[in-house]
């Protein structure tokens, strides 16, 4: 039986170079918003997944003041030894895997006499307790030339493209200079016994590693930490109860008020920001797409409007109510652009096959160097989300039957008698 | 049976107000077929059209049997169209990407499932395939408009028209289009219908010499009538 379906599917038709036009901005639209957003979603995942796997944990303890002056590693906001002490049972008991650290910033001073080559450069230093950490942080896993800490360790491990930078190589000696806790500039030497290679370009370009307990010896801490970072084993989606959970479990001991628990997000309020405006700038050209598409949707509509007037006023006078004849274009509309949006949500398909099994390889074209922000490293890896393939199609389809609306809504208003006279 | 008292019809332009009907009475009974007759914007359109509920009146009224227009909404007015009215227009409207069968199918679609009774798809395929046939356009039922001559489509468009019973076929010159053989043809099958449906029919024409055979004929000029002839 014939429908109204299949005669606003066969309107489609009739002026196919003009349908052909419009469903291709529809097409364009849709993969490209699919591919951008499966990107941009991609590469905040793995950054998220790169942020808290290799530099700042899912939550971190700091004394209250700390996080504020970060940057300057202040040696006066610490948490001290009998603080930590009553820190860590209550950790323990909760289950909770911790990894306390101290921070401080470094200047590392390479020579190498045998080949004349010399170079500086400044970096972050971390104590860290190699097993506590392990716990916390992926660092182990990274290391892919030389080893991971050991408990007695003296030597440092560092982060793959400081070595580079400096030329370093596993045995290589570095000299370390920085601040010692009471405030005097310490100078000291280690030897590289690794070399980690983390998916953190952040942690690559700066970080060097050192066991506490040598970190101590070299700057006199007594046995304080700057932070102790926190996991509850969920990547990422813990997020701010988690850290309230811990916050809460440390109101017990009184002593303990100075101290905060702030999460992943807090941590790096810095980074989210950027990101987020990343995103909306990102977004923003998606919008902007779609409303090119929306405006040719319209503008083939109101042609076809235009073109119909006659037919549409047979069609009423035969008894179709206007909402009816409406209708038949808003049908025609939407379905042109379930013809773009879901040819475009498979080409799109199509382009992010490579884009989430290989990424692209950023290496060739930016330097290793370059920080852009994003803890991702130089591959950029998109993702399959459900959120893209159907929502963006869905918006698509949408604004295609809106579009349509708003010529067909004028001209249902008009006399059949009006409609009919037109040429 | 269709009765208009004082019709009347302004249009109002920018520049000046047209008077197209100018108080209109007229009586037409069930089963009968007139002939609007009358030169170029004398207002034969303007009339169909009114009768039709297709355009507003601006005076006046009309009663469909004791109905009267006035009473009605645009809700009402598209269920009487439905249900009573039949139209024919010089230019076909012919739906292009539809077949002639669809064409006429498409004449129950609009109908609401009380309107459609016990009709069902077979037996509209059955009525339509019926009046193609009566037609004279048995054989061309998947032809599209664009493959049929303007004497086809204008008879294609008949068929719609009439294919569901209505009481009244409203026909704006509807050979106004086509050649004198055509035109004859046209006019033998609205003459026929007529006879063997008892629809009524109301057509127009500006054309003195196809009137020749039609026993009444009203004659109007600007907007008013000037004659209604019984022969
Ligand atoms: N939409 C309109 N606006 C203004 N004047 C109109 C309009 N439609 C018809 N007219 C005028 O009304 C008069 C009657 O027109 P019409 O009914 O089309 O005459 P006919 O069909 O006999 O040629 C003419 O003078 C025409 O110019
Ligand atoms: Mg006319």
């Amino acid at each position: 039986m014939l429908t109204l379906l299949t005669m606003s599917f066969k309107n489609i038709f009739r002026y196919k170079t003009r349908s052909i036009i419009t469903i291709l901005a529809i097409i364009v639209s849709v993969c490209i918003s699919i591919v951008i957003d499966g990107l941009l979603r991609g590469i905040g995942d793995q950054s998220t997944v790169n942020l808290i796997a290799y530099e700042s944990a899912e939550a971190t303890l700091f004394r209250q003041g700390y996080l504020e002056k970060q940057a300057e590693f202040p040696t006066d906001l610490t948490i001290d030894r009998d603080e930590l002490q009553a820190i860590a049972p209550i950790l323990a008991e909760q289950g909770t895997p911790f990894s306390p650290r101290y921070k401080t910033a470094v200047e590392l001073i390479y020579y190498d006499p045998e080949n004349d080559i010399d170079g500086y450069v400044n970096a972050v230093l971390v104590g860290l307790d190699p097993q506590l950490d392990a716990s916390v942080f992926d660092l182990p896993d990274s290391v892919d030339e030389g080893r991971w800490l050991e408990m007695d360790d003296e030597g440092i491990v560092v982060g793959a493209s400081i070595a580079k930078n400096l030329n370093l190589h596993i045995g290589s000696f570095l000299t370390l200079e920085g601040k010692g806790k009471a405030g005097f500039v310490e100078t000291f030497d280690a030897q590289v016994v690794g070399i980690a290679t983390t998916g953190n370009p952040a942690v690559n370009m700066s970080q060097v590693f050192m066991t506490l307990d040598a970190l101590d010896a070299y700057l006199a801490l007594d046995g304080s930490v700057t932070e102790i970072a926190v996991s509850d084993g969920k990547v990422g989606v813990s997020g701010l109860g988690f850290a309230d959970r811990v916050q809460k479990s440390l109101a017990v001991v009184p002593r303990l008020a100075d101290v905060e628990v702030c999460d992943w997000k807090t941590v790096n309020a810095d980074l989210v920001a950027v990101m987020n405006g990343d995103k909306g700038s990102s977004y923003l050209i998606l919008i902007f797409l779609f409303i090119i598409a929306a405006a040719g949707i319209t503008n083939t509509m109101i042609m076809a409007v235009m073109e119909r007037r006659k037919e549409c006023a047979m069609l009423r006078a035969m008894g179709f109510s206007r909402y009816e004849v409406n209708w038949l274009f808003v049908l025609e509309g939407a379905m042109t652009g379930c013809l773009g949006a879901l040819s475009g949500a498979l080409i799109g398909a199509a382009v992010n096959y490579p884009l989430a099994r290989y990424g692209i390889d950023l290496t060739s074209m930016v330097s290793s160097d370059m920080d852009m922000g994003y803890r991702v490293s130089l591959i950029m890896r998109s993702g399959w989300y459900l959120q893209s393939f159907v929502g963006i199609p869905s918006v698509a389809v949408f604004l295609a039957a809106f579009s349509s609306f708003i010529p067909v809504a004028r001209s249902g208003r008009s006399e059949i008698a009006a409609l009919m006279r037109t040429a | 049976m269709i009765r208009t008292r004082g019709l009347k019809k302004i249009y109002r332009t920018t520049s000046e107000d047209v008077i197209a009907l100018d108080g209109i009475d007229m009586m037409i009974g069930d089963g009968e077929l007139v002939a609007l007759s009358g030169p170029s914007g004398s207002g034969k359109t303007t009339l169909l059209n009114v009768i039709g509920t297709l355009d507003s009146i601006t005076d006046g009224d009309i009663e469909f049997d004791s109905c009267s227009l006035r009473t009605m909404d645009e809700k009402a007015k598209t269920a009487f169209r439905r249900l009573n009215l039949g139209f024919i227009f010089q230019s076909y409207n012919l739906i292009p990407v539809l077949t002639a069968l669809e064409n006429v199918e498409l004449a129950f679609k609009p109908l609401s499932r009380d309107e459609m009774k016990r009709l069902d798809v077979s037996d509209i395929r059955a009525a339509s395939m019926e009046v193609l046939k009566d037609v004279g356009l048995e054989g061309f039922e998947h032809r599209k408009p664009g493959e049929l001559s303007g004497g086809q489509q204008q008879r294609v468009s008949i068929a719609r028209a009439v294919v569901r019973r209505p009481s009244l076929l409203l026909a704006d010159e509807p050979t106004a289009n086509l050649d004198s053989t055509n035109s004859r043809l046209i006019l033998q099958l609205l003459a026929r219908l007529n006879e063997r449906y008892g629809i009524t029919v109301l057509y127009s024409s500006h054309d003195a010499q196809v009137l020749g055979s039609v026993r009444r004929v009203v004659v109007l000029k600007d907007g008013r009538i000037i004659e209604d002839r019984i022969c």
